[in-house]
């Protein structure tokens, strides 16, 4: 069986595979966090900044523990999803960007706690819904989509999947948006929206029509039970298969 | 499966702990009560550095002994100790913790021996380990140079001062002394062991080696 790769993440070299560059990464991570912690604790004013790079250093370090657990042996320094892509550290710079500025100049109204707090509650719910829907699909689960089918590879319908068809996708679309809401960042609620949901349209039915490819009528008849949860997202049902000639 | 305490996730997770533990401490450095945060900034640092250390010579290898997080029960008790004695003097005597010039002078004296164990471990490479081995290996070779060609145990005079300095950090007179002893007591009782089985396996090479260099311990031959 060929070795999982996460998307974004590149083939490892033999130095990301080391162990010791894996956990040297999370004493790196585990520092900022114990910082943010630090600097919370110590009563500083933009305590919702802090939050914002726990939640952002969590996700990598929950992304990373699912790889670990469920994909041992493909682990590397790319399961971090760190180098993710060009785009994801891109929007990561915007939204560190826009925070600073928009401090600078109205720092009340960025640190207001009745939207932070909220935000950060809802943050914490689509985590939870992204990591539980990973490990519990257990090695059903891949970062990419595939269009071969696994001997082990089987539809997993019960738990989460119960109600949701993509539940970590519908878990990390929340997380993105109301990681913004913890910044009160105004533009960036709206950039980050549309791009996780112009992602998410275009990968969603793609993904749905090599399901359905597998597990035929089965999986049309979950579909028919089922949400996906993110708003205007729909597919057809049956998935057409004309979309996998792209 | 391997044995649980060689699992990455968890590997991974208690580097992210460390890590946690010394960013939160190192805030508190300047926002916090100082002696404390610094003694703790040094250990964590003390268990990041045995980690990497302990990995250099086997990258693809690793479990979670290489952070001598619990490194044994007399450690514990002691760290416990250190930091009631730490609390009990602040809270009955808190002029003897308002010090903090010792305490951040004496956090680089702790750096500095710090660096003689990790250099030694780096130097010592695969022949370094956290136990004494009392079997020959094929592979194991009498380490001379580098820090090896002054100090015979570098690694153990450097962790001695460090744990000794670590109580002063903490402006902590009792644990000062406590930690001295023990910490003697144990090399009293450690190093000769070892230097017999050294001597049984290099022979006249570490008889030679042993009369050119120190221990660097006192009263410690």
């Amino acid at each position: 069986m060929k070795n999982y790769l996460p998307i974004g993440a590149h083939s490892p070299t033999e130095f990301e595979k080391r162990i010791d560059v894996m956990v040297i990464t999370g004493v790196i991570i585990g520092l900022f966090i114990g910082l943010f912690i630090g600097l919370i604790y110590s009563g500083v004013g933009f305590t919702n900044f802090c939050i914002f790079g726990i939640l952002f250093l969590v996700f990598h370090i929950l992304e990373f523990s699912y790889v670990a657990v469920c994909h041992p042996e493909s682990v590397s320094f790319s399961s971090f999803l760190l180098t993710h892509s060009n785009e994801f550290l891109l929007a990561l710079f915007f939204a560190v960007t826009e925070y600073w500025i928009e401090y600078f100049f109205f720092p009340n109204l960025k640190t207001c706690p009745y939207i932070y707090i909220p935000a950060l509650v809802i943050c914490i719910i689509g985590q939870v819904i992204r990591s539980v829907a990973m490990f519990y699909a257990a090695s059903n689960f891949n970062h990419i989509i595939e269009t071969s089918s696994r001997d082990s590879h089987k539809l997993v319908d019960d738990f989460i999947y119960k109600y949701l068809r993509h539940p970590s996708y519908f878990g990390w679309f929340y997380w993105s948006i109301f990681t913004q809401f913890v910044l009160i960042n105004p533009i960036c609620i709206i950039l980050y929206a549309w791009a996780s949901w112009s992602f998410f349209a275009e990968r969603i039915p793609y993904e749905e029509a090599t399901l359905y490819q597998q597990f035929g009528k089965e999986y049309s008849q979950y579909m028919d039970r089922t949400f996906i949860g993110i708003p205007f997202i729909n597919s057809v049902n049956p998935p057409d298969l004309k979309n996998l000639d792209d | 499966m391997k044995n649980w305490t060689q699992r990455i996730d968890l590997l991974v997770l208690t580097g992210v702990f460390v890590g946690l533990i010394f960013g939160f401490n190192f805030i508190l450095i300047f926002f916090g009560d100082t002696p404390i945060h610094l003694f703790m900034c040094l250990l964590f640092l003390y268990h990041f550095f045995e980690f990497t250390s302990s990995v250099y010579p086997r990258p693809y290898q690793s479990s979670l002994h290489d952070f001598m997080l619990f490194h044994s029960p007399p450690f514990m008790c002691a760290f416990a100790l250190s930091i009631i004695e730490y609390y009990v003097e602040k809270w009955y005597f808190p002029s003897i913790k308002n010090h903090i010039y010792i305490s951040i002078g004496f956090t680089f004296v702790a750096l500095f021996f710090q660096s003689f164990r990790t250099i030694a471990m780096y130097v010592a490479g695969s022949n370094f380990n956290h136990y004494i081995e009392t079997s020959h290996r094929e592979d194991h070779i009498l380490v001379t140079n580098g820090i090896y060609h002054y100090l015979r145990h570098p690694s153990y005079f450097g962790w001695f001062w460090w744990s000794i300095t670590t109580q002063i950090v903490m402006l902590n007179p009792l644990s000062t002394v406590l930690y001295s002893v023990t910490a003697w007591y144990f090399f009293y009782k450690r190093i000769p062991y070892e230097e017999k089985c050294l001597i049984k396996l290099f022979g006249d090479d570490y008889l030679q080696y042993k009369q050119r260099t120190v221990v660097g311990i006192p009263f410690i031959q």
